[in-house]
């Protein structure tokens, strides 16, 4: 890989990390918009470019099983999926942060059947999002290559040990050439080491693994697993700063743009938070100001984080790509409102659904959000309808 | 572990004033008395050694001050060496079983020597109520370890349990073990903190054996390390459930041993109906009611279908007749490459409905009924391993089992149909197979 930025397609950019990163096992099922990730990974295992076994195994359901057995062995594991793929391998899911595997995968987003549809949105890891897995969540391709290799660093922690997922948007950042730049392999290997596991399946030492939980015993495994997940934060950051100061790229779980003066801001994940700058910056010139709070890490929750970065802040527009199946709100609405309000912090909530299936959002459609969150509708505070949130652009 | 062999009781048939058995002990043994006792035979359960059981690790030989006892490498006969012994009886005091006898006018020891192989008391009895069993043979091919923890919590004659102990036996220490919830999950997980057993084991779920194993099967493969990854799991499992991920591990010639417990339904959460469930079959999704009376249609005949995955290797076996799983077994853990299937019926006390000493006597009825034929297959050819002399009809087999009980003279033909048909597509299978072996030599 030469030195200094590559245009390349950001799927095969991650394929690219993937192998940075020496995964040992790769256990994958095609799905659109994820199969550049994994053709592009089964030429480089075929090339002997990585040094890998590439189980093509024949669903989504069996790519994470096999993923597990092979974590369980010790393996550094990797994976990619998309929508109807994330929901087959969802019970999965729940065994992999369980049982502490420290698995990473990169959850190419898309919109989820019916109607059919391939394109980009939420509704997949919105989904899985109780699952016990870490969850970053990518603006740009260099975002998504550097996050694969930082999962990796988190997930086999020994503070952590358990999953991380990728999640990059589907076609609107999967599918894109854009300026990339790769670590060296030298470098990536000082800031990697191979995995050490603290437990393997061999039987040279037996263990018994995913044991009965006794309803005596169910509750604490239970906690003591959401506790990891929830002080995998302090790791998650520590990783980032890391790999700032070794790659001289840093990352932060939350992060703003122009909120300095601008007491409006947006919420949103992913690769929507590029058009959302558009706009702000759109915004700035007619003399407005507003912001933005990027949430790069979702699972564990940000809280802290999140509650330094609305200081001074009195309306928030909460964008997601998803719906909400009968809730008052969007899920990620949800979690803000609930760190809003127990900590009475007295700001305006609005929840505004876009861009679902793959529908594109411009920069106007936020100018109309900002519209509307100024106008005396969207000022009350308790809302009165079930439907807590509108769906902007939405016909009929 | 040494050969042992010796009498066992196989049919429960003694009148109560016969003793032709140690009438005829008694006559070969002379000055020294029988080593058989009549009355004892009598109470005896069936399959129960009813004389020395000529242990492998003998407790009498052990503590034989004038190595007086040996234990003969070839038959496994243990013998008391009568001008060494000085008559000290510590071995009738040794021995668990109560088969170490004492002339106190001769001040010797002394017990069954199984009459060089050819025991008078089993041609004795009128009714062949005995067996001269070689046990010998089975325990050629075990481990001298136990790894299964004591105690058991399988349901009382369960022989899911003996296949899962068995297997671990022959399979030996550089095993890993996968299940999933189901019946033989209680003995594999153990309880708590507590093991299963002393062979590593990974619990999955009910979709995910097969493809987790494939996983760990990988990385071994990746870093060199070589294991015997043995799945051992149910009939809803394998045949319904995970049935996608087994086909397509057997399609990527995962290396990996599948044994199949086939107890036709699932039976761990309580005598549901599973694609393996046997026409006519009363289970509590198949109940009998005025429209529909058990299964309505034949079973998913999983070895076969297992075949046309041509697989390295496909059996199927019984506890009824350990050495020919054992043999099997063995040849599955010596396969290079590729996956070996293990097709177990192991009848249910519990779901099907028979007592719980019948469990032996139910399995070998389904094989001498042909009900479930044993056969092997490798190389592209099948083979039955076992083939009954005079089948019996299939009504010997299910009047045994409660969950055929309502079943009517015309639904018991039907099934027999689908018996023989069945039987008669292995025994094709088997031809052509062999016409094709031919032709190539």
């Amino acid at each position: 890989m030469k030195e200094g930025k590559t245009g390349i397609e950001v799927s095969i950019a991650a394929s690219i990390a993937a192998k940075l990163a020496r995964v040992e096992v790769v256990a994958a099922y095609p799905i659109t918009p994820q199969t550049h990730i994994v053709e592009h990974l089964s030429e480089l295992v075929a090339n002997g470019e990585l040094d890998a076994s590439y189980v093509n195994v024949e669903s989504e359901h069996s790519a994470m099983s096999a993923c597990c057995g092979a974590s369980a062995a010790g393996a550094r594991t990797f994976t990619s999926t998309s929508a109807q793929g994330m929901e087959l391998m969802h019970e999965i899911l729940f065994i992999a942060s369980a049982m502490r595997f420290p698995i990473v995968m990169a959850a190419v987003n898309r919109a989820l059947s019916s109607p059919l549809s391939i394109w980009g949105d939420h509704s997949d890891v919105m989904a899985a999002r109780d699952t016990g897995w870490i969850m970053l969540f990518c603006e740009n391709g260099q975002e998504v290559v550097d996050s694969i290799i930082m999962a990796f660093k988190i997930a086999e922690d020994r503070r952590v040990l358990l999953p991380v997922m990728v999640n990059l948007d589907g076609f609107s950042l999967s599918h894109v050439i854009e300026p990339i730049e790769f670590p060296s392999q030298e470098k990536v290997d000082a800031f990697l080491p191979p995995y050490d596991p603290l437990y393997t399946l061999h039987p040279d030492k037996p263990v018994t693994m995913g044991a009965y939980g006794m309803p005596e015993l169910y509750t604490e495994a239970k906690y003591a697993q959401e506790m990891a997940l929830i002080d995998s934060k302090k790791v998650v950051i520590e990783v980032m700063d890391d790999f700032g100061k070794r790659f001289g790229r840093s990352y932060k779980p939350v992060e703003t743009y122009n909120t300095e003066k601008a007491d409006t801001v947006f919420i949103a994940l992913g690769s929507i938070n590029e058009n959302i700058k558009t706009a702000i910056d759109m915004l700035k010139e007619e003399g407005r100001e507003v912001g933005l709070i990027h949430l790069r890490l979702f699972r564990p929750f940000p809280s802290d984080e999140l509650i330094a970065a609305l200081k001074g802040v009195k309306r928030v527009a909460v964008i997601e790509r998803a719906m909400p199946g009968g809730a008052m709100n969007s899920p990620l609405f949800n979690e803000i409102s609930s760190l809003v309000h127990s900590n009475s912090m007295g700001i305006q909530l609005n929840n505004y659904i876009v861009g679902l299936g793959g529908r594109d959002v411009n920069p106007e459609d936020f100018h109309g959000i900002i519209d509307d969150m100024l106008s005396p509708e969207a000022k009350k505070e308790t809302p009165k309808e079930e439907k807590n949130y509108r769906v902007i652009g939405v016909r009929g | 572990m040494k050969l042992s062999n010796f009498v066992r009781k196989i049919r429960d048939v003694c009148p109560p004033d016969c003793s032709a058995c140690e009438k005829a002990c008694a006559e070969k043994m002379g000055n020294l008395g029988p080593v058989i006792n009549a009355g004892q035979v009598h109470k005896a359960g069936v399959y129960k050694a009813i004389t020395c059981v000529q242990c492998g690790n003998p407790a009498c030989k052990d503590v034989c001050p004038n190595d007086a006892i040996v234990k003969d490498e070839e038959s496994g006969v243990v013998r008391v060496i009568q001008e060494n012994c000085i008559g000290c009886e510590a071995c009738t005091e040794a021995c668990p079983y109560q088969n170490m006898f004492f002339d106190s006018n001769a001040k010797v020891a002394f017990k069954c020597d199984l009459c060089g192989g050819a025991p008078e008391c089993v041609s004795a009895c009128p009714y062949g109520a005995l067996e001269y069993f070689r046990g010998g043979t089975i325990r050629g091919y075990l481990n001298d370890e136990e790894y299964l923890s004591p105690g058991t919590r399988a349901c009382a004659g369960c022989p899911g349990e003996l296949i899962y102990r068995f297997s671990q036996r022959i399979l030996g220490s550089n095993t890993v073990f996968f299940g999933c919830p189901g019946c033989m999950t209680i003995l594999m997980t153990g309880h708590e903190t507590m093991a299963g057993s002393r062979l590593p084991y990974v619990s999955c779920l009910f979709t995910n054996v097969i493809s987790t194993m494939t996983g760990t099967s990988r990385y071994y493969r990746h870093i060199g390390k070589e294991a015997n990854l043995v799945a051992y799991v149910g009939d809803g499992c394998l045949s319904d459930i995970e049935f996608q991920a087994l086909s397509a591990a057997a399609m990527r010639r995962e290396k990996l041993i599948v044994l199949c417990y086939d107890n036709e339904g699932y039976q761990n959460t309580g005598n549901q109906m599973s694609s393996t469930t046997a026409f006519g079959s009363l289970t509590t999704t198949s109940p009998v009611g005025k429209e529909l009376r058990g299964k309505d249609r034949d079973s998913k005949y999983m070895p076969l279908i297992m075949v046309a995955h041509d697989i390295s290797y496909v059996a199927t076996a019984s506890p009824a007749y350990l050495e020919d799983y054992a043999r099997k077994l063995t040849k599955a853990m010596n396969v290079k490459d590729g996956m070996s299937y293990i097709h177990i019926l192991t009848p249910c006390p519990t779901g099907w409905g028979f007592p719980i000493d019948k469990s032996i006597d139910v399995g070998k009825l389904a094989v001498e009924t042909n009900y479930f034929p044993l056969w092997e297959y490798e190389d592209g050819i099948l083979r039955l391993t076992y083939k009954s002399d005079k089948p019996q009809p299939i009504s010997a087999y299910t009047k045994l089992i409660s969950r055929y009980r309502h079943m009517n003279e015309d639904e018991l033909q039907q099934l027999q149909r689908l018996v023989d048909k069945r039987f008669n597509k292995l025994g094709l299978y088997s031809q052509s197979f062999r016409q094709k072996e031919a032709l190539r030599t």
